[in-house]
């Protein structure tokens, strides 16, 4: 472990130093790196590698997420937008009690409307594969918010408004402060081996979620909130039917740069990764974002 | 058919008017994914949409792409010189 660890030191320290360049040949190849990008918040994360030490055992974790093309319809229309594109995930933590390997592909699309009704939608339909287990997940996710006008000059301005950006004063160089999203959606899933073996659970949820990015210090300090409210509709095995999972998460990025950070987040709910059991989880993490 | 001056004031008007940032801040050098004007996918969208409209009244054939804005890279100037050339 101290060899994996002294291993991640030294490709952090290599990916500041040559950011520009990784970036470049990402960007020509039309390639983003995320956490996941599965419709959830987690989207705006950026791909990481955390390594857990508690007095028990030792573990790590990686959730990555690939995109690598996307195509657009409707490309002349300026009142609508329509975008999707495939992407790649592998997601692996080797915690004894709730150890996973899966690898997943999706289709995501994106329409957003610009006029009077500022609504975007998203969708991801998506398999995953459970490489210890070798059995198969599918799922939808359907989600939708609002885009709140940005034009401070605009009669229907209002800095409540969902995806407005706070701006610090004109002497902090109008910093960019915050902002909120809501969410409202519904998530199929055809999970097997869910709960008990060879029986596969077949279930719909409703959720509304919020999603809170504010910087206490201009580039520097950044907390994230994720809060969810589940419901599932069917009759199920899972023992509740309703899902809260909360998370804060308190993000340090040294040096007014952005590409790595470390974080600490303390999470409690139920996982939806883990039969969604009760959690209550506290860790610390190097991030890495390109 | 406008100058580069008047598209360039244009461009940085539409930026301001998606992100929030006054257009008379904006830095040539500024990223438009990173500090100080930090615009999320929904509001590159938003800004492709105003910049899409814009190109459409002097030029008809040409468009701009949600992927061309999304570029992790874009500076202020990048995306200027972007829609200058879709129009002149």
């Amino acid at each position: 472990m101290k060899k994996a660890i002294l291993l991640l030191t030294i490709f952090s320290i290599y990916s500041l130093y040559s950011q520009d360049k990784v970036i470049d040949w990402l960007n020509n190849n039309n390639i983003t790196i995320r956490k996941t990008f599965d419709g959830s918040t987690n989207e705006n994360k950026p791909a990481n590698i955390n390594f857990f030490k508690s007095n028990t055992n030792d573990y790590f974790n990686i959730d990555i997420g690939i995109k690598v093309i996307s195509w657009e319809f409707k490309s002349k229309d300026s009142n609508r937008s329509f975008i999707f594109y495939p992407i790649i995930e592998w997601h692996k933590s080797t915690l004894e009690e709730s150890k996973k390997d899966l690898l997943s592909v999706a289709m995501n699309s994106e329409f957003q409307f610009n006029k009077n009704l500022r609504l975007f939608l998203q969708s991801n339909f998506a398999i995953k594969r459970d490489l210890i287990k070798n059995i198969n997940e599918l799922s939808w996710l359907g989600q939708i918010s609002y885009q709140g006008n940005n034009s401070r000059e605009s009669t229907d301005f209002n800095p409540y408004l969902p995806g407005v950006s706070w701006r610090y004063s004109e002497e902090k160089g109008y910093e960019f402060m915050g902002r909120y999203y809501p969410y409202l959606g519904i998530k199929y899933r055809e999970a097997p081996d869910f709960l008990v073996t060879d029986s596969t659970e077949t279930f719909s949820i409703i959720f509304f979620k919020l999603y809170l990015e504010y910087w206490i210090s201009p580039r520097t300090i950044q907390i994230l909130v994720d809060s969810r409210f589940k419901r599932i509709l069917n009759n199920t095995k899972i023992p509740t039917k309703n899902i809260p999972l909360s998370s804060i998460s308190l993000n340090y990025y040294p040096w007014k740069q952005d590409a790595l950070s470390l974080g600490f987040e303390y999470k409690n709910g139920y996982d939806p990764d883990d039969k969604y059991s009760k959690i209550e989880l506290t860790s610390i993490s190097l991030n890495i974002k390109f | 058919m406008p100058s580069k001056e008047e598209i360039f004031k244009n461009a940085k008007k539409f930026i301001s008017q998606s992100s929030g940032f006054p257009s008379s801040a904006l830095k040539a050098n500024f990223i438009l994914k990173k500090h100080p004007i930090m615009l999320n996918d929904s509001q590159l969208v938003d800004l492709t949409l105003k910049l899409r409209s814009y190109v459409k009244k002097f030029n008809a054939e040409n468009t701009v792409l949600v992927s061309e804005l999304k570029k992790s890279n874009l500076t202020v100037e990048a995306l200027c010189e972007l829609i200058s050339n879709k129009i002149l």
